[in-house]
Protein backbone atom coordinates (compact mmCIF):
# COMPACT_ATOMS: atom_id res chain seq x y z
CA UNK A 1 0.00 0.00 0.00
CA UNK A 2 2.91 2.43 0.54
CA UNK A 3 4.78 1.49 -2.44
CA UNK A 4 1.04 2.48 -4.43
CA UNK A 5 0.81 5.53 -2.53
CA UNK A 6 4.32 6.48 -2.92
CA UNK A 7 3.80 5.53 -7.04
CA UNK A 8 0.47 8.05 -7.23
CA UNK A 9 2.27 10.90 -5.18
CA UNK A 10 5.32 10.96 -7.28
CA UNK A 11 3.32 10.83 -10.32
CA UNK A 12 1.10 13.75 -9.25
CA UNK A 13 4.74 15.67 -8.21
CA UNK A 14 5.41 15.23 -12.08
CA UNK A 15 2.28 15.96 -13.93
CA UNK A 16 0.80 18.73 -11.53
CA UNK A 17 3.74 20.97 -11.05
CA UNK A 18 3.40 25.01 -11.21
CA UNK A 19 5.28 27.29 -12.82
CA UNK A 20 7.31 29.74 -10.69
CA UNK A 21 9.70 32.67 -12.19
CA UNK A 22 13.02 32.57 -10.56
CA UNK A 23 16.15 34.89 -11.04
CA UNK A 24 18.93 33.50 -13.62
CA UNK A 25 22.27 35.00 -14.83
CA UNK A 26 22.98 35.70 -18.57
CA UNK A 27 25.79 37.44 -20.61
CA UNK A 28 25.57 39.29 -23.69
CA UNK A 29 28.09 40.64 -25.89
CA UNK A 30 28.43 43.67 -27.77
CA UNK A 31 30.86 44.15 -30.52
CA UNK A 32 31.92 48.02 -32.03
CA UNK A 33 34.05 48.29 -34.81
CA UNK A 34 35.00 51.50 -35.52
CA UNK A 35 36.84 52.21 -39.49
CA UNK A 36 39.54 54.99 -39.64
CA UNK A 37 40.42 55.44 -43.27
CA UNK A 38 44.09 56.89 -43.33
CA UNK A 39 46.04 58.47 -46.22
CA UNK A 40 48.59 60.33 -44.87
CA UNK A 41 52.33 61.22 -45.04
CA UNK A 42 53.41 62.13 -40.70
CA UNK A 43 51.19 61.73 -37.87
CA UNK A 44 47.88 61.62 -38.27
CA UNK A 45 44.30 61.78 -35.97
CA UNK A 46 40.95 60.84 -36.57
CA UNK A 47 38.07 60.72 -34.26
CA UNK A 48 34.74 58.87 -34.22
CA UNK A 49 31.80 59.59 -32.27
CA UNK A 50 29.40 56.44 -30.25
CA UNK A 51 26.28 57.00 -29.18
CA UNK A 52 24.31 55.34 -26.46
CA UNK A 53 21.71 53.86 -29.46
CA UNK A 54 24.78 52.85 -31.93
CA UNK A 55 25.51 50.71 -28.60
CA UNK A 56 22.07 49.89 -27.55
CA UNK A 57 21.41 48.76 -31.49
CA UNK A 58 23.29 45.76 -31.24
CA UNK A 59 22.71 44.60 -27.87
CA UNK A 60 20.03 41.71 -27.53
CA UNK A 61 18.46 41.50 -24.21
CA UNK A 62 15.38 41.30 -22.56
CA UNK A 63 13.37 44.60 -21.65
CA UNK A 64 12.99 43.59 -18.13
CA UNK A 65 16.60 42.49 -17.38
CA UNK A 66 18.82 43.49 -14.18
CA UNK A 67 22.01 44.37 -15.62
CA UNK A 68 24.45 43.53 -13.25
CA UNK A 69 28.30 44.40 -14.72
CA UNK A 70 29.65 45.43 -17.78
CA UNK A 71 33.25 44.30 -18.94
CA UNK A 72 35.58 44.86 -21.71
CA UNK A 73 36.55 41.98 -22.93
CA UNK A 74 38.86 42.79 -25.87
CA UNK A 75 40.46 45.59 -28.35
CA UNK A 76 41.75 44.42 -31.66
CA UNK A 77 42.97 45.96 -34.55
CA UNK A 78 42.51 44.85 -38.26
CA UNK A 79 44.49 46.58 -40.71
CA UNK A 80 43.25 46.60 -45.12
CA UNK A 81 46.72 47.75 -47.11
CA UNK A 82 45.23 50.66 -49.81
CA UNK A 83 47.17 51.47 -53.02
CA UNK A 84 49.90 53.46 -52.75
CA UNK A 85 50.77 52.60 -48.97
CA UNK A 86 54.60 53.06 -48.55
CA UNK A 87 54.57 52.73 -44.29
CA UNK A 88 55.96 48.79 -43.61
CA UNK A 89 54.55 49.80 -40.04
CA UNK A 90 52.59 52.08 -37.81
CA UNK A 91 51.98 52.70 -34.09
CA UNK A 92 48.51 53.72 -32.77
CA UNK A 93 47.25 55.51 -30.11
CA UNK A 94 43.63 55.41 -29.19
CA UNK A 95 41.63 57.50 -26.73
CA UNK A 96 38.23 58.00 -25.30
CA UNK A 97 37.01 61.22 -24.80
CA UNK A 98 34.29 61.92 -22.39
CA UNK A 99 32.73 65.56 -22.71
CA UNK A 100 32.22 65.27 -18.96
CA UNK A 101 34.77 63.41 -17.61
CA UNK A 102 38.08 64.16 -20.30
CA UNK A 103 40.65 61.91 -22.24
CA UNK A 104 42.19 58.54 -21.30
CA UNK A 105 44.16 56.91 -23.38
CA UNK A 106 43.25 52.79 -24.54
CA UNK A 107 46.58 51.81 -25.27
CA UNK A 108 49.36 54.23 -26.84
CA UNK A 109 52.25 53.97 -29.40
CA UNK A 110 51.13 50.15 -30.27
CA UNK A 111 52.89 49.03 -33.19
CA UNK A 112 50.96 47.18 -36.12
CA UNK A 113 52.77 45.65 -39.46
CA UNK A 114 51.38 46.84 -42.48
CA UNK A 115 51.43 43.85 -44.35
CA UNK A 116 49.10 41.68 -46.33
CA UNK A 117 47.33 41.65 -49.74
CA UNK A 118 45.59 45.19 -50.85
CA UNK A 119 42.53 45.52 -50.65
CA UNK A 120 41.87 42.48 -48.18
CA UNK A 121 41.59 43.00 -44.93
CA UNK A 122 44.27 41.06 -42.16
CA UNK A 123 42.33 39.08 -39.47
CA UNK A 124 41.81 40.42 -36.11
CA UNK A 125 44.55 40.74 -34.31
CA UNK A 126 44.10 41.68 -30.31
CA UNK A 127 45.93 44.63 -29.00
CA UNK A 128 47.80 43.25 -26.19
CA UNK A 129 48.71 46.24 -24.46
CA UNK A 130 45.98 48.09 -22.71
CA UNK A 131 45.58 50.94 -19.78
CA UNK A 132 43.62 50.42 -17.30
CA UNK A 133 41.88 53.80 -16.90
CA UNK A 134 41.23 54.22 -20.92
CA UNK A 135 39.37 50.47 -20.73
CA UNK A 136 37.62 51.44 -17.46
CA UNK A 137 36.52 54.78 -19.18
CA UNK A 138 34.98 52.74 -21.85
CA UNK A 139 33.94 50.55 -20.24
CA UNK A 140 31.78 53.22 -17.83
CA UNK A 141 30.15 54.74 -20.70
CA UNK A 142 28.68 51.18 -22.06
CA UNK A 143 27.69 51.10 -18.50
CA UNK A 144 25.61 53.82 -18.88
CA UNK A 145 24.10 53.39 -21.54
CA UNK A 146 22.96 49.60 -20.69
CA UNK A 147 21.86 51.16 -17.21
CA UNK A 148 20.33 53.98 -18.41
CA UNK A 149 22.24 56.66 -16.64
CA UNK A 150 23.95 58.56 -19.67
CA UNK A 151 22.62 59.72 -22.39
CA UNK A 152 25.86 61.54 -23.76
CA UNK A 153 28.02 60.42 -26.36
CA UNK A 154 31.74 59.88 -26.35
CA UNK A 155 34.72 59.85 -28.95
CA UNK A 156 36.79 57.13 -30.16
CA UNK A 157 40.13 58.74 -31.15
CA UNK A 158 42.66 56.99 -33.55
CA UNK A 159 46.12 59.22 -33.89
CA UNK A 160 49.48 57.56 -34.99
CA UNK A 161 52.44 57.71 -37.54
CA UNK A 162 53.98 54.87 -39.79
CA UNK A 163 57.24 53.28 -37.57
CA UNK A 164 59.65 54.86 -39.28
CA UNK A 165 57.76 58.19 -39.23
CA UNK A 166 57.09 60.34 -42.34
CA UNK A 167 55.94 56.95 -44.78
CA UNK A 168 52.88 57.59 -46.69
CA UNK A 169 50.35 55.40 -44.53
CA UNK A 170 47.13 54.47 -47.11
CA UNK A 171 45.29 52.11 -45.21
CA UNK A 172 41.79 51.22 -43.49
CA UNK A 173 42.22 50.47 -39.86
CA UNK A 174 39.43 48.80 -37.93
CA UNK A 175 39.20 49.42 -34.40
CA UNK A 176 37.05 46.42 -32.52
CA UNK A 177 35.80 47.15 -29.08
CA UNK A 178 33.96 44.01 -27.59
CA UNK A 179 32.27 44.41 -24.35
CA UNK A 180 30.05 41.86 -22.48
CA UNK A 181 27.03 42.61 -20.50
CA UNK A 182 26.25 40.44 -17.36
CA UNK A 183 22.67 40.88 -16.66
CA UNK A 184 19.74 38.88 -14.90
CA UNK A 185 16.35 38.12 -15.69
CA UNK A 186 14.03 36.38 -14.25
CA UNK A 187 12.00 33.21 -16.24
CA UNK A 188 9.82 31.26 -16.13
CA UNK A 189 10.57 27.34 -14.56
CA UNK A 190 8.56 24.30 -13.57
CA UNK A 191 8.88 24.57 -9.59
CA UNK A 192 10.21 21.05 -8.87
CA UNK A 193 13.61 21.64 -11.27
CA UNK A 194 13.83 25.11 -10.76
CA UNK A 195 17.61 26.99 -9.73
CA UNK A 196 18.32 30.25 -9.83
CA UNK A 197 17.74 32.65 -7.42
CA UNK A 198 14.28 34.75 -6.06
CA UNK A 199 13.28 36.94 -7.92
CA UNK A 200 13.48 40.32 -7.08
CA UNK A 201 10.74 43.32 -7.36
CA UNK A 202 10.40 44.41 -11.08
CA UNK A 203 10.39 47.88 -10.20
CA UNK A 204 14.02 47.75 -9.90
CA UNK A 205 14.64 46.41 -13.39
CA UNK A 206 18.10 48.29 -14.47
CA UNK A 207 17.40 47.50 -18.53
CA UNK A 208 17.16 50.62 -20.49
CA UNK B 1 17.59 46.88 -27.15
CA UNK B 2 16.11 44.32 -29.42
CA UNK B 3 14.01 41.91 -29.74
CA UNK B 4 15.04 38.64 -30.30
CA UNK B 5 17.28 37.92 -32.98
CA UNK B 6 16.39 35.50 -36.06
CA UNK B 7 19.49 33.92 -35.84
CA UNK B 8 21.02 31.41 -33.46
CA UNK B 9 20.50 28.37 -31.39
CA UNK B 10 19.81 26.33 -29.52
CA UNK B 11 20.17 22.78 -28.05
CA UNK B 12 18.23 24.98 -25.55
CA UNK B 13 15.25 24.33 -27.45
CA UNK B 14 15.52 21.22 -26.20
CA UNK B 15 15.46 22.58 -22.64
CA UNK B 16 12.20 24.72 -23.42
CA UNK B 17 10.88 21.06 -24.88
CA UNK B 18 11.72 19.55 -21.12
CA UNK B 19 9.69 23.18 -20.24
CA UNK B 20 12.96 24.17 -18.58
CA UNK B 21 14.52 27.11 -19.60
CA UNK B 22 13.69 30.24 -22.03
CA UNK B 23 14.70 30.69 -25.83
CA UNK B 24 15.80 33.55 -25.83
CA UNK B 25 18.33 33.83 -22.75
CA UNK B 26 19.39 30.61 -23.68
CA UNK B 27 19.79 31.66 -27.05
CA UNK B 28 22.39 34.67 -26.11
CA UNK B 29 23.88 32.83 -23.49
CA UNK B 30 25.26 30.41 -25.95
CA UNK B 31 25.81 33.02 -28.56
CA UNK B 32 29.41 33.70 -26.62
CA UNK B 33 30.28 30.31 -27.23
CA UNK B 34 31.74 28.95 -30.48
CA UNK B 35 33.15 25.23 -31.51
CA UNK B 36 34.72 23.81 -28.43
CA UNK B 37 33.40 25.77 -24.88
CA UNK B 38 30.13 25.26 -27.33
CA UNK B 39 30.67 21.42 -26.96
CA UNK B 40 31.78 21.63 -23.43
CA UNK B 41 28.28 23.39 -22.33
CA UNK B 42 25.89 21.55 -24.18
CA UNK B 43 27.08 17.66 -24.00
CA UNK B 44 25.70 17.04 -20.44
CA UNK B 45 22.63 18.56 -22.28
CA UNK B 46 23.03 16.19 -24.89
CA UNK B 47 23.90 13.42 -22.50
CA UNK B 48 20.73 13.56 -20.48
CA UNK B 49 18.43 14.29 -23.76
CA UNK B 50 20.17 11.16 -25.61
CA UNK B 51 19.59 9.10 -21.99
CA UNK B 52 15.79 10.40 -21.70
CA UNK B 53 14.80 9.43 -25.01
CA UNK B 54 16.44 5.59 -24.70
CA UNK B 55 14.17 5.16 -21.32
CA UNK B 56 10.37 4.59 -20.98
CA UNK B 57 10.35 2.37 -23.74
CA UNK B 58 8.70 -1.15 -22.12
CA UNK B 59 7.32 -1.76 -18.67
CA UNK B 60 7.13 -5.67 -18.76
CA UNK B 61 8.42 -8.28 -21.11
CA UNK B 62 5.33 -10.43 -21.56
CA UNK B 63 3.89 -10.69 -25.04
CA UNK B 64 1.70 -12.41 -26.61
CA UNK B 65 1.88 -14.94 -29.37
CA UNK B 66 -1.23 -13.40 -31.11
CA UNK B 67 -3.98 -11.23 -31.09
CA UNK B 68 -4.40 -7.69 -29.72
CA UNK B 69 -2.24 -6.16 -27.41
CA UNK B 70 -2.24 -2.39 -27.22
CA UNK B 71 -0.39 0.26 -24.61
CA UNK B 72 -0.83 4.06 -24.67
CA UNK B 73 0.75 5.88 -22.32
CA UNK B 74 2.31 9.18 -21.44
CA UNK B 75 5.92 8.39 -20.50
CA UNK B 76 8.08 10.69 -18.26
CA UNK B 77 11.70 10.15 -18.27
CA UNK B 78 13.77 12.17 -15.86
CA UNK B 79 17.77 12.50 -15.90
CA UNK B 80 19.15 13.82 -12.48
CA UNK B 81 22.29 16.03 -13.48
CA UNK B 82 25.14 14.64 -11.11
CA UNK B 83 27.59 17.40 -9.87
CA UNK B 84 30.34 16.05 -12.47
CA UNK B 85 28.01 17.55 -15.17
CA UNK B 86 27.96 20.96 -13.89
CA UNK B 87 31.57 21.98 -14.63
CA UNK B 88 33.73 21.37 -18.08
CA UNK B 89 37.38 22.70 -18.42
CA UNK B 90 36.96 25.91 -20.58
CA UNK B 91 39.74 28.15 -22.61
CA UNK B 92 38.57 31.61 -23.16
CA UNK B 93 37.83 32.73 -27.13
CA UNK B 94 37.45 35.65 -29.62
CA UNK B 95 41.17 36.93 -29.48
CA UNK B 96 40.84 37.64 -25.57
CA UNK B 97 44.45 37.90 -24.24
CA UNK B 98 45.63 36.20 -23.09
CA UNK B 99 44.35 33.08 -23.43
CA UNK B 100 43.25 31.32 -19.97
CA UNK B 101 41.47 28.19 -18.87
CA UNK B 102 39.29 27.58 -16.34
CA UNK B 103 36.65 24.99 -14.54
CA UNK B 104 33.42 26.71 -15.88
CA UNK B 105 29.57 26.04 -15.56
CA UNK B 106 27.86 23.92 -18.10
CA UNK B 107 24.43 24.77 -18.94
CA UNK B 108 23.24 22.32 -15.70
CA UNK B 109 25.84 24.21 -13.82
CA UNK B 110 25.44 27.08 -11.39
CA UNK B 111 23.83 30.04 -12.53
CA UNK B 112 26.93 32.67 -12.03
CA UNK B 113 28.91 33.81 -14.16
CA UNK B 114 32.96 32.91 -14.09
CA UNK B 115 35.27 36.00 -14.71
CA UNK B 116 38.65 35.37 -16.31
CA UNK B 117 41.04 38.74 -15.59
CA UNK B 118 43.19 39.62 -18.67
CA UNK B 119 45.43 42.90 -19.90
CA UNK B 120 44.58 46.23 -18.76
CA UNK B 121 41.15 45.33 -16.53
CA UNK B 122 39.75 43.74 -19.16
CA UNK B 123 37.89 40.10 -18.21
CA UNK B 124 36.49 37.53 -20.13
CA UNK B 125 33.18 36.28 -18.78
CA UNK B 126 31.98 32.19 -18.84
CA UNK B 127 28.37 32.36 -18.79
CA UNK B 128 26.39 30.95 -16.17
CA UNK B 129 24.59 27.83 -15.91
CA UNK B 130 20.91 27.33 -15.55
CA UNK B 131 21.41 25.04 -12.08
CA UNK B 132 19.19 22.59 -13.33
CA UNK B 133 18.95 19.49 -11.09
CA UNK B 134 17.10 17.36 -13.49
CA UNK B 135 16.00 16.96 -17.13
CA UNK B 136 12.48 15.77 -17.76
CA UNK B 137 11.15 14.65 -21.14
CA UNK B 138 7.46 13.58 -21.69
CA UNK B 139 6.29 11.56 -24.55
CA UNK B 140 3.00 10.18 -25.55
CA UNK B 141 3.72 6.43 -26.77
CA UNK B 142 1.69 3.62 -28.25
CA UNK B 143 2.76 -0.25 -28.43
CA UNK B 144 0.72 -3.01 -30.70
CA UNK B 145 0.80 -6.30 -31.37
CA UNK B 146 0.70 -8.92 -31.41
CA UNK B 147 2.14 -11.40 -34.51
CA UNK B 148 4.22 -13.95 -33.66
CA UNK B 149 5.46 -13.17 -30.79
CA UNK B 150 5.92 -9.62 -31.79
CA UNK B 151 5.39 -6.15 -31.07
CA UNK B 152 5.95 -2.84 -32.48
CA UNK B 153 6.33 0.69 -30.28
CA UNK B 154 5.73 4.30 -31.77
CA UNK B 155 6.57 7.52 -30.59
CA UNK B 156 5.49 10.68 -31.98
CA UNK B 157 5.67 14.54 -31.85
CA UNK B 158 5.02 17.75 -34.14
CA UNK B 159 4.71 20.99 -33.34
CA UNK B 160 5.11 23.86 -35.51
CA UNK B 161 7.69 26.26 -33.80
CA UNK B 162 7.31 29.23 -36.01
CA UNK B 163 9.37 30.48 -38.72
CA UNK B 164 12.03 31.15 -36.94
CA UNK B 165 12.77 27.61 -36.10
CA UNK B 166 10.54 25.37 -37.94
CA UNK B 167 8.64 22.20 -36.81
CA UNK B 168 9.75 20.49 -33.87
CA UNK B 169 9.37 16.30 -35.11
CA UNK B 170 9.74 13.88 -32.65
CA UNK B 171 9.41 10.08 -34.40
CA UNK B 172 9.97 6.88 -32.89
CA UNK B 173 9.91 3.11 -33.65
CA UNK B 174 10.81 -0.04 -31.39
CA UNK B 175 9.99 -3.60 -32.27
CA UNK B 176 10.53 -6.80 -29.78
CA UNK B 177 10.09 -10.33 -29.97
CA UNK B 178 9.43 -12.72 -26.70
CA UNK B 179 11.92 -15.52 -26.26
CA UNK B 180 9.71 -17.49 -24.50
CA UNK B 181 8.39 -19.25 -27.01
CA UNK B 182 11.83 -20.92 -27.64
CA UNK B 183 12.44 -21.54 -24.05
CA UNK B 184 8.53 -22.98 -22.53
CA UNK B 185 10.44 -23.53 -19.15
CA UNK B 186 11.75 -19.89 -17.87
CA UNK B 187 10.08 -18.92 -15.36
CA UNK B 188 9.81 -15.38 -16.25
CA UNK B 189 9.14 -13.35 -19.61
CA UNK B 190 11.46 -12.91 -21.83
CA UNK B 191 12.21 -10.36 -24.98
CA UNK B 192 14.64 -8.70 -26.70
CA UNK B 193 13.94 -5.44 -28.69
CA UNK B 194 15.63 -2.64 -30.84
CA UNK B 195 14.30 1.21 -30.78
CA UNK B 196 15.52 4.18 -32.99
CA UNK B 197 14.41 7.84 -32.50
CA UNK B 198 15.01 11.03 -34.75
CA UNK B 199 14.35 14.13 -32.89
CA UNK B 200 14.27 17.56 -35.02
CA UNK B 201 13.97 21.13 -34.82
CA UNK B 202 13.85 22.72 -38.43
CA UNK B 203 17.33 22.59 -39.71
CA UNK B 204 19.16 23.57 -36.34
CA UNK B 205 18.93 20.66 -34.26
CA UNK B 206 19.06 16.66 -35.68
CA UNK B 207 18.96 13.98 -33.19
CA UNK B 208 19.14 10.42 -33.24
CA UNK B 209 19.26 7.67 -30.39
CA UNK B 210 19.19 3.77 -30.96
CA UNK B 211 18.47 1.10 -27.78
CA UNK B 212 19.50 -2.60 -28.02
CA UNK B 213 17.71 -4.27 -25.01
CA UNK B 214 17.19 -7.91 -23.59
CA UNK B 215 14.32 -7.33 -20.88
CA UNK B 216 13.23 -8.99 -18.68
CA UNK B 217 9.59 -9.29 -16.19
CA UNK B 218 7.70 -11.41 -13.79
CA UNK B 219 4.16 -10.48 -12.84
CA UNK B 220 2.50 -11.23 -9.40
CA UNK B 221 -1.16 -10.24 -9.07
CA UNK B 222 -1.40 -6.04 -9.72
CA UNK B 223 2.46 -6.34 -9.74
CA UNK B 224 5.05 -6.72 -12.23
CA UNK B 225 9.00 -6.62 -11.83
CA UNK B 226 10.91 -5.19 -14.37
CA UNK B 227 13.90 -4.79 -16.05
CA UNK B 228 16.74 -5.30 -18.54
CA UNK B 229 19.96 -4.40 -20.26
CA UNK B 230 20.67 -2.85 -23.09
CA UNK B 231 23.31 -1.19 -25.85
CA UNK B 232 22.81 2.38 -26.59
CA UNK B 233 24.03 5.24 -28.73
CA UNK B 234 22.67 8.91 -29.20
CA UNK B 235 23.90 11.97 -31.24
CA UNK B 236 23.00 15.07 -31.61
CA UNK B 237 24.42 18.23 -34.26
CA UNK B 238 23.29 21.48 -33.96
CA UNK B 239 23.95 23.76 -36.10
CA UNK B 240 23.01 27.39 -36.74
CA UNK B 241 23.59 31.01 -37.11
CA UNK B 242 25.67 33.84 -35.35
CA UNK B 243 25.29 37.39 -36.43
CA UNK B 244 27.96 39.94 -35.11
CA UNK B 245 28.19 43.18 -35.89
CA UNK B 246 30.38 42.52 -39.15
CA UNK B 247 30.08 38.71 -39.95
CA UNK B 248 27.64 36.43 -39.62
CA UNK B 249 29.18 32.44 -38.25
CA UNK B 250 27.94 28.88 -38.79
CA UNK B 251 28.71 27.47 -36.30
CA UNK B 252 28.05 23.69 -35.61
CA UNK B 253 28.69 21.25 -32.59
CA UNK B 254 28.31 17.25 -32.81
CA UNK B 255 27.93 15.45 -29.82
CA UNK B 256 27.65 12.19 -29.25
CA UNK B 257 25.74 11.02 -26.12
CA UNK B 258 27.87 9.53 -22.92
CA UNK B 259 25.59 6.57 -22.70
CA UNK B 260 26.52 3.16 -23.60
CA UNK B 261 25.09 0.14 -21.65
CA UNK B 262 22.41 0.73 -19.04
CA UNK B 263 20.79 -1.66 -16.46
CA UNK B 264 17.11 -0.97 -15.86
CA UNK B 265 14.90 -1.90 -12.61
CA UNK B 266 11.14 -0.96 -12.83
CA UNK B 267 7.67 -2.22 -10.93
CA UNK B 268 4.53 -1.56 -12.72
CA UNK B 269 0.89 -1.74 -10.83
CA UNK B 270 -2.04 -2.52 -12.89
CA UNK B 271 -6.14 -1.91 -11.51
CA UNK B 272 -8.04 -3.45 -14.61
CA UNK B 273 -7.03 -1.60 -18.00
CA UNK B 274 -4.88 1.35 -15.83
CA UNK B 275 -1.33 0.64 -15.27
CA UNK B 276 1.07 2.51 -13.66
CA UNK B 277 5.16 1.80 -13.92
CA UNK B 278 8.16 3.56 -12.67
CA UNK B 279 11.56 2.34 -13.25
CA UNK B 280 15.01 3.46 -12.66
CA UNK B 281 18.05 3.57 -15.43
CA UNK B 282 22.09 3.12 -14.15
CA UNK B 283 23.80 4.02 -16.46
CA UNK B 284 26.28 7.02 -17.42
CA UNK B 285 23.57 9.27 -17.28
CA UNK B 286 20.81 7.92 -15.18
CA UNK B 287 17.33 8.02 -15.37
CA UNK B 288 13.71 7.85 -13.72
CA UNK B 289 10.77 6.84 -15.77
CA UNK B 290 7.24 6.99 -14.67
CA UNK B 291 4.35 5.83 -16.94
CA UNK B 292 0.84 6.07 -16.73
CA UNK B 293 -1.63 4.18 -19.52
CA UNK B 294 -3.78 2.39 -20.42
CA UNK B 295 -3.35 -1.74 -21.61
CA UNK B 296 -5.61 -4.31 -23.37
Amino acid sequence: MTKRIGIVISLLAILSTSCEKRLFSFVADIDQIQTYQIDQTGAFEIGRVVSRSDVLAILDIPQDAYVTDVKIQTIAVSVTIKEGNQASHVKLTATVNDLLSGKEQVFRDYPVPLTGKLGIANPWSPVTLLLDRGINKVKNKIAGYVKNNDPFDYELILEGDSDPVSQRVVADIRLKIVATVEYDACIEVFSVFSGGKECPDAKNALGP
Amino acid sequence: MNGSKNSALLALLMLIFAGVVNAQDLQTTIAKYTSENGKGYLQPLADAFGANLNSGLYHQARIKKSGLQLHFALVTMTAPIAEDQKTFTATTEDLFYPKTTVEAPTVFGRSENIAVEGVGGTAYIFPAGFDIKSVPVAVPQLSIGSLFGTQATLRYIEIDLGENWGPLNLYGWGIRHSINPYLPSLPVDLAIGYYRQTFKIGDIIDARTSLLTAQTSLTRGVLTFYGGIGYESSDLDILYQYETTDEAREISFDLQGQNSARLTFGVGLRFGPLQINSDYNLASQNVLVIGVGAEF
